[in-house]
């Protein structure tokens, strides 16, 4: 019997081009984005967060600079303020009391899509020596309004230092520490670093949100997905029956 | 002459350019989809001030981001003009406050439940 071998160069070249057109994108083994593909919603309603941290901004400071983040990946974002609210109003005073309201409520009064639970489990200042952290740690959930499905889910935990170098030595450090600890400046940077939480939550390549309709990269995005799970679906038929794999030339293949 | 030399310049320069373009192909970022203005800064100072919130100057700034947005040529971010059109229903400006609501129902259809909800809670034209 002869073998027919592939020349080694031929096999260096493809492992190249392989390497090269993957570059920008990883292949995850299970695609974590199989629900979101097929429940994409088109508008996205984002409650203000429940809180686990002691300030009691946190919450709000997390709501004020959501929308950006989620409507620049495509959705529409019902206006926060105005829902916000419509709730209150509607007998729902806390974040809490309107995570609990029912998805059927929520489709009928909104006619939103999806809705997006965040909680805030940390935000604000932690004290040290002579310097102070702002940490901003959140954890989110996306649910499709009319199944209750999960469609994607996330979180995200951000520390900066904000160690002060104004000079007056340790206690000057301490005092400015302490100083800025109670000042209005500090509730500003944990609201900066807030937008730094929501970049990494919801932009991330690997864990973001996939763009929506709204999007223009949108139609490629689904279109490509779509040929990969071909790509993929064929692969596992192939590996599965072998006789699948090279279909003699009057059978049409599927 | 130099037209030679020009030439394997222009060459070089160009095979430069696509190589910067091929490396960046994967790191440039995307532009931003719409104009944001003062929109998410005010939210922010009505929750962490409510007392100096004040609904006509949140207006005022509103009206003119949108003005301003529109003048560039820029699109409006989702939910800025329901938030103009809710505080110009509270000051008794109903008429502008449903151009408003419509104008988002138009631009952005997903929005229609909500805003329907809205305009029948403005009652009767």
């Amino acid at each position: 019997m002869k073998r027919t071998t592939t020349p080694r160069w031929l096999c260096l070249l493809t492992v190249i081009s392989a390497a090269l057109l993957s570059a920008c994108e990883t292949i995850p083994r299970e695609d974590p984005y199989v629900k979101f593909r097929e429940l994409m919603p088109r508008s996205i309603l984002v409650f203000p967060p429940a809180n686990e941290s002691v300030d009691v901004i946190a919450s709000y400071a997390w709501l004020s600079t959501a929308t950006r983040p989620i409507a620049e990946r495509g959705f529409y974002v019902y206006p926060v303020a105005i829902v916000d609210e419509f709730m209150k109003e509607n007998g729902l005073p806390n974040p809490e009391d309107m995570h609990s309201a029912p998805l059927d409520k929520i489709g009928e009064i909104f006619g939103a899509d999806a809705v997006l639970y965040v909680t805030i489990e940390d935000y604000g200042q932690k004290f040290r020596l002579v310097s102070s952290d702002t940490v901003v740690d959140a954890r989110a959930e996306l649910v499709d309004v009319k199944t209750g499905e999960q469609i994607w889910s996330n979180d995200v935990s951000i520390t900066q230092s904000n160690s002060d170098s104004s000079g007056g030595g340790l206690l000057g450090a301490v005092v400015s520490a302490a100083i800025a600890q109670v000042g209005e400046s500090v509730r500003d940077a944990a609201h900066e670093t807030t937008r730094l939480a929501h970049y990494e939550m919801f932009n991330g390549d690997r864990d973001g949100l996939l763009y929506g309709p709204l999007h223009p990269t949108f139609e490629q995005q689904q279109l490509e997905a779509a040929q990969k799970l071909e790509a993929a679906q064929q692969a596992e038929q192939e590996a599965a029956d072998p006789s699948v794999g090279d279909p003699p030339a009057d059978e049409k293949p599927r | 002459m130099p037209v030679k030399l020009h030439s394997a310049m222009h060459v070089k320069h160009l095979i430069a350019i696509i190589l910067a373009i091929m490396v960046s192909g994967c790191v440039t970022p995307d532009p931003d989809l719409y104009r944001w203005g003062g929109y998410e800064d005010m939210i922010y100072a009505g929750y962490k001030n409510p007392g100096t919130s004040d609904a006509i100057s949140d207006a005022q700034l509103l009206a003119a981001d949108l003005e301003r947005t529109e003048s560039e040529g820029r699109q409006v971010p989702p939910g800025v003009r329901v938030h103009l059109g809710y505080l110009y229903f509270n000051q008794g400006r109903e008429d502008e406050a449903r151009a408003l609501l419509e104008a988002e129902k138009e631009v952005f259809p997903a929005s229609t439940v909500f805003i329907d909800r809205l305009l029948s809670s403005m009652g009767p034209r």
